[in-house]
């Protein structure tokens, strides 16, 4: 198809009101053509005023403070999360070698002062290291702990498809509030502009759109998760290869399967 | 937070993008202006889709814990931030309508024309002046075009079943829709 094809598909787009096959190859186009994204956004945009058509409506005040409350209670998102996780290595580093005024140097001495100095700071910072991995290992056992040990709560085992054999995965998670882990060991690195996204698929066969992740360079991954109210009784489980940002029906390959025994 | 201070009250008003940004780094009371702000015209816009309170307020809550979420995914050079909250909340409440039973939706097809619905709901409603802007640009566009981009949006509907329910070859429903929003968006442009 053509550039131009795509261009006229894209209202449509706009207003989420293409087929699968033809949404599928407009999101491909997009993800090489700035042009249409632009464009894209702009139908948007305008598709989106639409919203103020409708009467606004006021939702019980009680709605505000339960959302504040469930944010507050997850604590921060992971992305400031991630910020505060790694503080830069200058505010870590021994102050530097202050030089000596003086002009006759003692080289030798200066020499290994400074292996000495340098040895230093690599132990220190291998120390460091150890100690964040070591904290953010406890706080990980401890959320899967808590996680664990609430009254419904569940744990289901996912392997991997024909598509990646070797992968697997563990998800927990509770069935009152909804909250969820996944660990995930062996998927292949997602290719650019992909995810990895969890679905829960109810018992009466309803796939609903959870998660979006990505895996670290062993192929490892976690994620938290939040199962929408209606998924919380899922049976089955799976995690299939997306776009990046996600989509709400399942389009890409399966990777990992999993029931509940 | 040096950030969170400048959201308060005795400020000057912050804009969309900059509290998507405040919520990304952590910042709770930057999601709760959000909130503030847009609550009312999502729970309508939620309530309008889903015709059910319950589902439009579990609806709600996930829209805003989403944003909590993904708040730094939001990319101000795909579309305006408001754009990104209000797509949020619709595909979520469209994602729950197809998953309502068949029978369920056989009613709602019933439901009246949604152009028709739409005005007379806001009859007594207050019309902001934003909404006064899109119902003076929409009623410059055709009927047809305008029933079409309304299926879409505010019932979820495809291409397809837009063709079926108003008994229209696919070709057509997509010259309406192209024409029609394309128009749109000239109109509000000006």
């Amino acid at each position: 198809m053509s550039h131009e094809e795509y261009k006229g598909m894209l209202e449509l787009e706009a207003l989420d009101a293409l087929d699968q096959t033809e949404e599928r190859a407009v999101r491909e186009h997009l993800e090489d053509c700035a042009e249409c994204r632009a464009e894209l956004g702009e139908l948007r945009d305008t598709a989106a005023m639409l919203a103020h058509l409708v009467p606004a409506a006021t939702p019980p005040a009680h709605l505000r403070a339960r959302i504040l409350e469930a944010v507050a209670a997850e604590g921060q998102n992971s992305n400031a999360q991630a910020e505060t996780d790694r503080p830069s290595l200058k505010e870590k580093e021994p102050l530097p070698f202050a030089p000596r005024r003086r002009a006759s140097y003692n080289w030798g001495a200066l020499l290994a002062a400074s292996l000495l100095i340098g040895a230093l700071i690599v132990s220190l910072f291998l120390l460091w290291q150890r100690k964040n991995a070591a904290e953010a290992e406890l706080a990980r056992e401890r959320e899967v702990r808590e996680l664990l040990s609430a009254p419904g709560s569940s744990m289901v085992m996912l392997s991997g498809t024909e598509t990646a054999p070797q992968a697997r995965a563990k998800l927990a998670y509770d069935r009152q509030t909804g909250r969820a882990m996944l660990f995930a060991y062996n998927l292949p690195p997602a290719p650019a502009g992909k995810a990895y996204q969890l679905w829960f698929i109810t018992p009466d066969g309803k796939v609903l759109p959870g998660g979006v992740f990505g895996t670290n360079t062993s192929g490892q991954a976690e994620m938290r998760d939040q199962i929408p109210v209606e998924g919380r009784d899922a049976q089955a489980f799976a995690v299939t290869l997306e776009p990046a940002g996600g989509v709400s029906v399942a389009t890409g390959a399966k990777y990992l399967l999993g029931s509940k025994s | 937070m040096s950030r969170a201070s400048s959201i308060g009250p005795e400020h000057v008003p912050t804009s969309d993008t900059e509290l998507l940004r405040a919520i990304a780094s952590g910042d709770s009371e930057a999601l709760a202006v959000l909130y503030d702000r847009y609550h009312s015209i999502l729970f309508g816009l939620l309530l309008r889709i889903l015709h059910d309170g319950a589902e439009a307020e579990d609806v709600l809550q996930e829209v805003f814990i989403q944003t909590w979420r993904r708040a730094s995914s939001f990319d101000e050079s795909r579309g305006k931030a408001f754009t990104w909250l209000v797509t949020i909340a619709r595909s979520r409440a469209i994602d729950r309508l197809r998953s309502r039973a068949s029978a369920e939706r056989r009613d709602l097809e019933s439901a009246p024309d949604p152009w028709q619905e739409v005005s007379d709901a806001s009859d007594d409603a207050i019309r902001s002046e934003e909404s006064e802007r899109v119902r003076g640009a929409l009623a410059e566009i055709s009927e047809e075009q305008r029933e079409t981009l309304l299926l879409a949006y505010f019932e979820g509907l495809s291409q397809t079943e837009i063709a079926e329910r108003t008994n229209t070859p696919l070709g057509t429903v997509k010259t309406r829709t192209r024409a029609g929003l394309r128009r749109l968006r000239e109109l509000l442009s000006r």
